[in-house]
């Protein structure tokens, strides 16, 4: 069975902690979901809503952000919808590695990686005018 | 937890005391304060963020730009780090590697200054000696 929780914001950086407070909470009410694993959604998320609230205020859009998250029996996937211009994960260039000296002279580009590292999967869709974020994470099996 | 930040002189450190969530709202504050303690004070920071119960890649961002702003002083910054989840942050981007990380405030404030601004922890002549 799943269910959803779906959440719209303004495109706002100040309603990034409701983002994140909304989908930890959802994420603890399933069972069998360890702390840790919401914290890493929780990072998740954060990094996903950052982006697209920065390609809407890029485009002084006052479009608003969709925030799904849907709850199955094995895992947990939350979809991040803007409709700020796109984004392509492929043109993103990579830091340097951490030991460049040149590493300091790059600020951004670490949202992707996080993603990346702390959700089970990630998956970055260009959707009409804008970008979709799906982020899951699965959750273990009951123990027998 | 609400978003703050304070700065206190303590010997020959300046401490950032951060708490709250650090994001992309609070990110901003952030930056102008270490930019200000960087520019009218002396360049040896401790950033105690060990109240702070969440760190994404905004506030990595800040970070990277405040360590290049102190070497550019020819100072030391270090970073207090407590909640498992924002030290794996650092881990997960390579970046515990290139901050000089600490579990508490005191252990930031008592490690002797290294010969070179910047080195990591623990880079003793002896490794220097062995590379």
């Amino acid at each position: 069975m799943t269910r959803e929780i779906v959440l719209e914001i303004p495109a706002r950086a100040d309603y990034l902690g409701l983002a994140r407070q909304v989908v930890a909470a959802a994420a603890a009410i399933q069972p069998r979901v360890r702390d840790e694993r919401i914290e890493d959604l929780r990072i998740a998320v954060s990094e996903a809503t950052t982006n697209a609230i920065e390609a809407h205020a890029h485009l002084g859009s006052d479009e608003r952000i969709l925030i799904r998250c849907n709850l199955g029996d094995d895992r947990i996937d939350v979809e991040v919808l803007d409709r700020g211009g796109g984004f392509d994960p492929g043109e993103v260039e990579s830091a340097p590695a951490a030991e460049d000296p040149d590493r300091l002279e790059w600020e951004r580009g670490l949202g992707l990686p996080l993603m990346l590292g702390l959700a089970d999967e990630t998956s970055i869709e260009a959707t009409d005018g804008g970008t979709a974020v799906r982020l899951t994470v699965f959750r273990p099996g009951p123990a027998h | 937890m609400l978003f703050d930040v304070q700065v206190r002189p303590h010997g020959e450190w300046t401490v950032v005391s951060v708490v709250g969530d650090v994001d992309l709202a609070s990110t901003p504050r952030l930056r102008s304060t270490i930019a200000a303690v960087v520019r009218s004070r002396s360049p040896r920071v401790v950033l105690d963020f060990g109240g702070v119960d969440f760190l994404d890649s905004s506030g990595l961002g800040v970070l990277l730009g405040a360590l290049r702003r102190v070497r550019a002083a020819d100072g030391v910054l270090r970073v207090v780090v407590a909640a498992p989840h924002v030290r794996r942050v650092f881990e997960l981007t390579g970046l515990d590697t290139i901050f000089e990380l600490y579990g508490d405030l005191e252990a930031a404030l008592v490690e002797p200054l290294q010969a070179a601004p910047g080195a990591a922890p623990g880079a003793t002549s002896e490794v220097e000696a062995g590379a």
